[in-house]
């Protein structure tokens, strides 16, 4: 059985793959930004529908448009397919690249206009969790320390760690599984101003 | 017409566009145009000049008061916005203006429904000045980028 992840949070990036329960990656497909729909389709026909358990969706936050796109494809092929729905925070997915040993992370997604979505997470037994709220910062505001933020974007902002936006979707798998479908918790996007 | 800077008077709506038009040549996709002014100001006829400067058939201009966003041109060349609709306080995130920016210039009616502050956007007034004259000039103008507003300075000048 496998689960379909699709992240349209970013304009400069989709990622749509299919991994198993664990977050191990059985094929992905990218693109470096463009009209996430007709992109979608393709990939879909592409990676196909069939043996899937689970769709989980990236709910920002990110591009006002990106997002409507990735969530109405993902609640479309969950409610056809009659599987549950379940979100992720486009913050947790990035800062899922963090290497491992650090147990303290800032995580940046790229919001536009010189300015980035920052989450402060950390790890404590295996377990990721943000604390704080999600927040919009100007990238001339953020104080780049030891560790490194993480950003799986390309942001004009040195000393940022680079992450794999393919791996990271993956890695994410399991821990959105474990919340509620979203069907229960309320489906929503997050956009911050 | 208090505040407004870099300022001139059209005869009517054919100035309008004219000075729109040279205006246009200037513009560059992440360019923010936002217009203000009471009924009949001709706002909508600054952007026909601003959509045929583009190489937009003009005639494909109306005023996207009920639908909000027009786009002309694909790929698009111009995209143009009515906040009329959406009032004081308007929720100009459903706009998705970073998107639009991306790949053409924006011009904005009833700008000031919304703060546009953040997209540094070309803030032009037009008044009702007498029966056919028309009055048109830049507010804040030290807001915008220096190269939207040396393009507006290009555009009063070449009248």
């Amino acid at each position: 059985m496998t689960v379909l992840a699709i992240d349209t949070a970013s304009r400069h990036r989709l990622v749509v793959l299919r991994a198993g329960l664990a977050g191990e990656l059985v094929a992905a497909r990218t693109a470096s930004g463009g009209a996430a729909l007709p992109w979608l389709d393709r990939c879909l026909v592409e990676l196909g529908l069939s043996d899937l358990g689970a769709v989980v969706v990236v709910t920002g936050p990110g591009s006002y448009t990106g997002l409507r796109s990735g969530i109405a494809i993902g609640l479309g092929v969950a409610h056809t397919l009659g599987l549950p729905l379940h979100g992720v925070s486009s913050l947790e997915v990035a800062a899922r690249s963090a290497p491992d040993g650090e147990n303290e992370t800032l995580a940046l997604v790229e919001a536009g206009r010189d300015g980035a979505y920052a989450g402060r997470f950390h790890r404590r037994e295996g377990i990721l969790e943000m604390h704080g709220e999600a927040r919009r910062v100007s990238l001339a505001s953020v104080a780049v320390g030891e560790p490194p933020p993480v950003t799986l974007d390309a942001l004009d902002l040195p000393g940022v760690l680079p992450g794999d936006p393919v791996r990271a979707l993956a890695a994410a798998i399991p821990a959105a599984l474990a919340r509620p479908p979203l069907a229960l918790a309320g489906l929503a996007a997050t956009y911050l101003d | 017409m208090s505040g407004a800077e870099l300022a001139l008077t059209t005869d009517g709506v054919s100035g309008t566009e004219a000075v729109a038009a040279r205006l246009a040549a200037g513009l560059r996709p992440g360019d923010l145009v936002a217009l203000d002014g009471p009924l009949g100001a001709g706002k909508t006829a600054f952007v026909r000049g601003l959509a045929g400067g583009l190489g937009v058939d003009p005639l494909l201009v109306r005023s996207p008061t009920f639908v909000l966003h027009h786009v002309y041109g694909a790929p698009p060349r111009l995209h143009h916005l009515d906040l009329y609709r959406l009032g004081p306080d308007a929720a100009i995130r459903l706009l998705d203006l970073d998107s639009l920016l991306e790949s053409a210039p924006v011009a904005v009616e009833w700008a000031g429904c919304a703060d546009l502050q953040p997209w540094r956007p070309l803030r032009l007034l037009l008044d009702i000045a007498g029966d056919q004259l028309r009055r048109i000039g830049a507010l804040d103008p030290e807001q915008a980028p220096l190269r939207l507003l040396s393009a507006w300075r290009a555009a009063v000048a070449g009248g």
